[in-house]
């Protein structure tokens, strides 16, 4: 049961730039995550915070206390790592009793415990094996009990579920949930992939270049990206940009796609004072583009059945773009196809080229 | 054979090309190479046990001589064996306290050996050592000279150092030890993720503690093979320990080897067979002691 505090926290590696400057406060009981691509400082991040790595500047509180210089074992917290890092030359109740050794709790209270967490796990009957004899699933599962075991102040967990294969991963996913809430314990989470974020998190930091592209709560980050990146990051497959233009037409701004203008409803948007043209990007995700009577002029390129849906890419015409449109398996586009699209409703994005920021929706 | 020409045959002669093979063609095939690799293997088997074979048949013979040697002495025979060689070495030349100085000197220069390449090697791998790179270049390049040219060097270095006696032995004993267990031990190191010390400090340890606790435990391979080096080297030394150890109460094995097989005019090669056989043993216990162990260590296996 903890709070934990990020103060602009910074870590260079030489010239490669790893964080800069984040600043977070994570709840009792959150299950926060940092989800980016390799290299974007998320697990730099977590390093930090679980004390094996130093940061340049910047603090970090647990509790209201800063303990940017505790080493690690001094910070009550539990990590579980990719690699599952178990001991080989333990056995599965020796790698799970591993931290209570080095408290002083008596051998039969540790045998106890150990029990007990592996109950909870389903591994009591793995507890004399080795690692190298039990399979991936059941080494995450013992990892998983090795941190669980100490009941610490925080987990920190480093793409955990990665080396896991994808049947595997959806049911572990769905069990570290389920621990974390019967535990409650703040959780920090850090993975590439998407669909883990958003099905575990609270909260999620999306994170490119060693900053944090934005930070709130999963349905936000998928409804409400703050620019091209988020958007296109979160989301399979990922939001089909579109290169457009937004051209004042004395009352207010219009979208045009090659030489075609788009009938789409932008009230309240307005331009820069005395700019005519700005180049932007359409953002629609892949479930949100629809077939019409006149919109964006296209033909079907390729269709893929995905069993319960259908991926059709449409390349439009006087554009280089080329859409990804999810929809039931019912559609019956060939490839081959003419066929003209529109965003779904309101369901649409404008992202300024300049800067990657998203301008429309203007809320949120 | 025939067939094996035949297969061949049909193998590489163009007109069969076309031949469609039925299943029992790749059956018979593979039992034919499976005949061959155990050929092969059994032939290798033989030259690897052949030199003890014909060491412990010499150490048990009544001939003292290697003149004697015929095709049919190859195989024994009871009116020629004897075990007065190793009754007399063991009874009476001192080979007790050959084995005792030798086990001795070998056991504190493999320990203090391999407990300096454990932290040198670790140091290498994890640590940041100023001029690491050429210090590891040194160590490879040193292990490439023979000992021999050494040995006149050392002499001169450890007569002024007033330390040439037995004593004086450990510290070339396990220098030598060092220079090549600490390479080894470095590379093993190398290839187990810092995951596992992390881990260990992020349970509860100190860095050191997880070294003790963690990596070195799950270096025991690699330190298993480092200790079988390190004892073969000084165990089985003649040329330095000749020319350090000059009082008889501190001749090593190998030094007695000498002794024991001198005959009048000839060397008694029974009695340095039967030698070898005593002085091999203890290497094969270890060997065996420590099997587990020095297969992983040579493979160099790494943890995921």
């Amino acid at each position: 049961m903890a709070k934990l505090r990020l103060e602009n926290i910074v870590r260079n590696f030489g010239k490669v730039k790893g964080v800069f400057d984040i600043s977070v406060d994570i709840d009792d009981g959150e299950f926060f995550v940092m989800l980016g691509p390799s290299g974007c400082g998320k697990t730099t991040t977590l390093r930090i915070i679980a004390g094996l790595e130093t940061p340049d500047s910047g603090k970090v509180f647990l509790d209201e206390k800063e303990i940017t210089d505790f080493p690690p074992r001094e910070r009550d917290m539990a990590m579980v790592f990719q690699n599952y890092a178990l001991y080989p030359f333990l056995t599965v109740a020796g790698n799970i009793a591993f931290p209570l050794k080095k408290r002083k709790i008596p051998p039969s209270q540790i045998q106890e415990k150990v029990e007990e967490v592996a109950k909870v796990l389903g591994i009591s009957n793995l507890l004399e094996m080795k690692p190298g004899q039990i399979s991936g699933g059941q080494r995450q599962r013992v990892a998983l009990g090795r941190a669980i075991v100490r009941e610490p102040s925080l987990f920190l967990m480093d793409e955990p579920l990665s080396n896991l294969d994808a049947k595997l991963r959806t049911s572990m996913r769905g069990e570290l949930k389920r621990i974390q809430k019967n535990y409650g314990t703040t959780t920090i989470y850090v993975t590439h992939d998407q669909v883990e974020a958003m099905t575990l998190a609270d909260r999620v930091a999306v994170m490119n270049n060693g900053i944090f592209a934005q930070l709130d709560s999963p349905l936000e980050i998928y409804n409400m990206p703050k620019d091209t990146f988020v958007a296109t990051f979160v989301g399979d497959p990922k939001m089909n940009m579109i290169p457009a233009e937004l051209v004042n037409n004395g009352k207010g701004p219009n979208l045009k796609i090659g030489d075609t203008i788009v009938d789409l409803d932008l009230s309240g948007l307005s331009m820069p004072s005395g700019v005519q043209s700005m180049d932007v990007s359409l953002g629609i995700r892949p479930e949100d583009v629809k077939i019409v009577e006149r919109g964006l002029n296209g033909k079907v390129v390729v269709t893929q059945n995905l069993g319960k849906s259908k991926i059709e890419h449409i390349q439009l015409s006087g554009s280089n773009a080329e859409v990804i449109r999810m929809t039931g398996v019912e559609s019956d586009l060939d490839s081959g196809q003419s066929v003209s699209i529109m965003p779904n409703e309101s369901k649409f994005y404008i992202f300024d080229s300049a800067n990657e920021k998203r301008i429309w929706p203007l809320t949120g | 054979m025939n067939e094996v020409n035949d297969q061949t045959e049909k193998m590489f002669h163009p007109a069969s090309k076309a031949k469609i093979r039925n299943n029992s063609h790749y059956r018979r095939m593979r039992s034919i190479k499976l005949g061959i690799t155990y050929s092969i293997l059994i032939i290798v088997a033989i030259y690897a046990v052949f030199p003890i074979y014909y060491v412990v048949l010499m150490s048990l013979s009544v001939y003292t001589t290697l003149a004697v040697v015929s095709v049919s002495g190859l195989l024994p025979s009871l009116g020629t064996l004897t075990s007065a060689n190793y009754y007399n070495l063991l009874y009476h030349e001192p080979f007790a306290g050959w084995l005792g100085m030798t086990l001795m000197l070998t056991g504190i220069s493999t320990l203090s050996g391999v407990a300096i390449s454990i932290t040198s090697g670790i140091a290498l791998s994890r640590m940041h050592v100023p001029g690491k790179r050429i210090i590891l270049y040194m160590l490879l390049i040193i292990t490439m000279f023979p000992m021999t040219i050494m040995i006149i060097p050392l002499y001169f270095m450890f007569h002024q150092l007033g330390l040439i006696h037995y004593y004086g032995l450990i510290v070339p004993y396990s220098a030598g030890a060092i220079i090549f267990s600490s390479w080894l031990i470095k590379n093993y190191v190398d290839a187990i993720p810092r995951d596992f010390e992390e881990a260990a400090q992020m349970d509860g340890y100190t860095a050191s503690g997880a070294l003790f606790k963690v990596l070195i435990p799950m270096s025991r391979p690699v330190i298993a093979l480092s200790v079988l080096l390190a004892f073969l080297g000084p165990y089985t030394d003649f040329a330095l320990a000749d020319i350090f150890i000059s009082h008889a109460n501190h001749y090593t094995l190998a030094i007695g080897l000498y002794y024991a097989s001198q005959g009048t005019i000839t060397i008694n090669y029974s009695v340095y067979a039967a030698f070898s056989v005593l002085m091999g043993l203890p290497i094969f216990l270890l060997f065996l002691a420590f099997q587990k162990y020095i297969v992983s260590g040579f493979s160099l296996a790494t943890y995921k």
